[in-house]
């Protein structure tokens, strides 16, 4: 303005006046105007030097209003600033402590959810494992039932086999009852039967003895027969002698025995008919040939009877041995002794050796041997001297009676020998047989027996006699003929076949005999055996029920055990449970006291955003005052810069 | 039909040579277990089925014996098969035989048996016997090292 105005002053001033001044404008001249203008320019002045004082003064006093406020504005903004660190270290600290919160919580959150899959698994798994001990525990009970069940039945049948145990043995003892109470046929049997079964042990005890040696116990076995089968009875026999146990076992077989009484018979038989053809040959060499033929004739029927004889012999002396001889007592032999001692007549006894004294046996038993030996060569001998006798037809009857005695004593000691050899056998069977009914009968048969054979031996020795006294020497004359004696001779002949007939009779009978007593001795033997294997059969049942019972019983024990141990874990593992389920009420206690300082946490945490939000809210309102007041000084300076 | 020995041997008989075994033949068993008869007796008696498998009938043994050579009282083959045997393999092939019901090969064990014996004095018996029967401790120790030793090759065999 003061620019324009200078530029007016100095060039024909332009006044541009204002519109009020128009008025002055058209009526004043220059000079006026230029006083006027003075004026004008002198108050305008003035009153602008008073308005602008004025302005100053309120301008001044503006800005020291405005100074105050900005000092004021800037104090509070200091505050404001101090305030916003302050928070701001808050925020920090809140965000920080948030930030650890969180962490924790993290942390807790994944302790949390491990100890909860943990827990979770470890119930799973206690609850799998009570499954399994409850499974477990189930089976065991019921193999406990099923053994129990067995074990029951075990017993059952234990008592049922007791049961028929008992049953048997009451029928056993019915039977022996009744066997007792039977009549005295029976009563013989039960006696047969105790030498049977004392036979029986007597036998076991030597199987048992000699179980070692095989060739006794085949032949004792069933095979005996079959291998005995194949021989003949001199080989039974030698067989018999090669020992005692041999000889027991092979006089034990009565089937045996059987056999060989008929072979024997069938040999006597063979005999008896030979005899006959040769009688008939005698018979016809009688009315055909001379004196000295008729000599060799009788010689040879003395020597074909001798052998019958000696067949006979054979046939007692085994008969005796084998069947009779174990019952004989000492007394009745010596009885028999001083019997056949006493009587002449039953010389030929001698060929049984039952009429020997000891001294006499010892003396035979020595000079046995030499004669045995010398046996085969004095029958040759005999025949040869027999031949030269009749060539020279000088009969000499006193040297061939006395060859004759001569064999007699030599077969006589030769069945003595047999005797002795036997003896000691006979002692152990004498003291291991005691049958008394087989034996009063059989001692009877061996009787008769006997006689028969001393009555034989006596005709042979009447026929003997009478022969010799038929034959006519010089200086004898005999009152009867040949013809006379061919007729005895025939007589004796017939009566000696009657005697062998009978004799087979007897045998026959005792035969039969034998096979009944062996019969029912086999068949009370088979009862016996049948008895004693069922009952040997139950004894082993029960054992074995007994065996399988305490087996059992063992096994139930065990299984008892085990169940006992089972229920102990049971125990331990529900403790256990007992224990995880303490723990984990305890972590879920400790879980819900986490939580409730969770909530504490997050109440606090919201307390904090709440306070953190008042702050803010302050602080935007402190902002929005700042901004008010930003916004007044902003005026107020555009109004300044207006005013200025 | 199976037979397992005494020594753990087992033998298969085919069903020709069956038939002689009589105790067993008609049994509806497959196995066997033979306690007392060991494998070398077995054989034996294995081997006497085999040589009647294609015979018919085995002719009966004539009781008591007639001669003292068994060639002239049974067949070629028998006879051949039963003198070659020892005394005691004699003895255990008749508890065998018997125990299986092969009768023709008991009695002609026991025919064999008997032609020993037969036509001698007891005294010669008795040391027949007696040299047959009673072993020294040491032939009962060289009989057991052998079983033994067959044992042990067996086990081998069978490992």
């Amino acid at each position: 303005m003061k620019q324009q105005i200078k530029q007016d002053e100095s060039v024909q001033p332009m006044i541009i006046l204002q519109p009020t001044q128009y008025k002055f404008m058209i009526f004043m001249d220059s000079s006026l105007q230029k006083d006027v203008d003075k004026l004008y320019n002198k108050q305008t002045r003035q009153i602008i030097d008073k308005e602008r004082a004025e302005k100053v003064q309120s301008v001044k006093d503006n800005v020291k209003g405005l100074r105050e406020i900005i000092n004021d504005y800037q104090t509070q903004q200091n505050e404001i600033d101090s305030l916003k660190l302050q928070l701001q270290n808050q925020i920090k600290a809140i965000l920080s402590k948030e930030q650890i919160i969180k962490n924790i919580e993290d942390t807790y959150m994944q302790q949390m959810e491990e100890i909860k899959n943990n827990y979770e698994q470890r119930q799973v798994d206690l609850v799998r494992e009570c499954e399994q001990l409850k499974l477990r525990n189930k089976e065991l009970e019921e193999t406990n039932n099923k053994y129990l069940s067995q074990n029951d039945l075990l017993l059952k049948s234990n008592h049922q086999f007791q049961q028929r145990v008992n049953e048997l043995e009451s029928k056993l003892a019915k039977a022996e009852k009744n066997n007792l109470m039977t009549s005295l046929e029976l009563e013989q049997m039960k006696e047969i039967r105790a030498g049977a079964l004392f036979i029986k042990g007597a036998y076991n005890i030597l199987n048992q003895q000699y179980q070692d040696s095989n060739i006794y116990t085949l032949l004792t076995q069933k095979f005996k027969s079959t291998i005995l089968q194949f021989l003949e009875p001199k080989d039974i026999f030698a067989l018999m002698l090669t020992s005692k146990q041999m000889y027991f076992i092979i006089q034990n077989n009565r089937s045996l025995l059987n056999y060989i009484v008929n072979y024997r018979t069938q040999v006597l038989n063979k005999e008896v008919i030979y005899l006959k053809k040769e009688s008939n040959y005698f018979n016809d060499m009688v009315f055909q040939v001379p004196e000295e033929v008729i000599q060799i004739g009788i010689a040879k029927f003395l020597v074909f009877k001798f052998n019958v004889g000696q067949y006979m012999n054979e046939i007692f002396h085994d008969a005796f041995e084998l069947i009779e001889g174990k019952f004989q007592n000492q007394q009745q032999i010596q009885q028999s002794q001083q019997i056949s001692q006493n009587d002449s007549v039953y010389q030929n006894e001698d060929l049984l050796g039952l009429g020997e004294t000891d001294e006499q046996q010892q003396l035979k038993q020595q000079a046995s041997p030499q004669q045995q030996n010398t046996l085969p060569t004095k029958n040759k001998s005999q025949t040869q001297s027999n031949n030269t006798q009749s060539s020279s037809k000088n009969i000499n009857i006193s040297s061939s009676q006395a060859q004759q005695n001569k064999q007699t004593k030599s077969l006589s000691d030769l069945s003595l020998q047999l005797q002795l050899e036997y003896k000691d056998i006979d002692q152990v069977i004498l003291e291991s047989l005691s049958v008394p009914f087989l034996k009063a009968q059989i001692i009877q048969t061996r009787r008769d027996m006997v006689d028969l054979v001393k009555k034989s031996s006596q005709i042979n020795q009447q026929l003997f006699q009478t022969g010799r006294k038929c034959i006519p020497t010089s200086t004898y004359q005999p009152k009867f003929t040949i013809q006379d004696f061919m007729q005895a001779l025939q007589m004796t002949f017939s009566k000696f076949v009657a005697h062998g007939n009978y004799l087979h009779l007897e045998s026959q009978q005792l035969q039969q005999v034998c096979n009944y007593f062996s019969k029912l001795l086999l068949q009370q033997n088979k009862q016996i055996y049948q008895l004693r294997s069922i009952i040997d059969d139950q004894k082993v049942e029960l054992d074995s029920q007994k065996e399988m019972k305490y087996y059992i019983q063992d096994r139930a024990n065990r299984f008892e055990e085990r169940v006992i141990k089972a229920e102990e874990q049971i125990f331990t593992l529900n403790k256990l449970n007992f224990d995880q389920k303490s723990q984990i009420s305890f972590l879920q206690k400790k879980e819900k006291e986490l939580e409730d300082l969770n909530k504490e946490k997050e109440q606090k945490t919201h307390t904090l955003f709440q306070a953190v939000k008042q702050i803010k809210m302050e602080k935007d309102q402190v902002e929005f005052k700042l901004n008010q007041v930003l916004s007044n000084f902003k005026n107020m300076k555009n109004a300044l810069n207006k005013i200025v | 039909m199976k037979f397992n020995t005494q020594d753990g041997q087992a033998f298969e008989i085919a069903d020709e040579t069956l038939k002689y075994f009589t105790k067993v033949c008609k049994t509806n068993v497959e196995t066997l277990n033979l306690t007392s008869i060991n494998s070398r007796i077995m054989k034996k008696v294995v081997q006497y089925c085999e040589i009647h498998q294609e015979d018919d009938i085995i002719p009966e043994i004539q009781k008591p014996l007639l001669s003292n050579n068994l060639y002239e009282i049974v067949g070629f083959k028998d006879a051949e098969y039963i003198t070659n045997l020892e005394f005691e393999e004699l003895l255990h092939i008749i508890k065998a035989a018997e125990l299986l019901g092969i009768n023709t090969l008991v009695d002609l064990s026991c025919a064999q048996f008997a032609i020993k014996i037969r036509g001698k004095s007891p005294e010669q018996i008795k040391s027949y016997l007696s040299s047959k029967m009673h072993k020294t401790d040491e032939e009962f120790q060289r009989q057991r090292d052998g079983e033994n030793m067959a044992k042990i090759q067996q086990m081998q065999s069978s490992d």
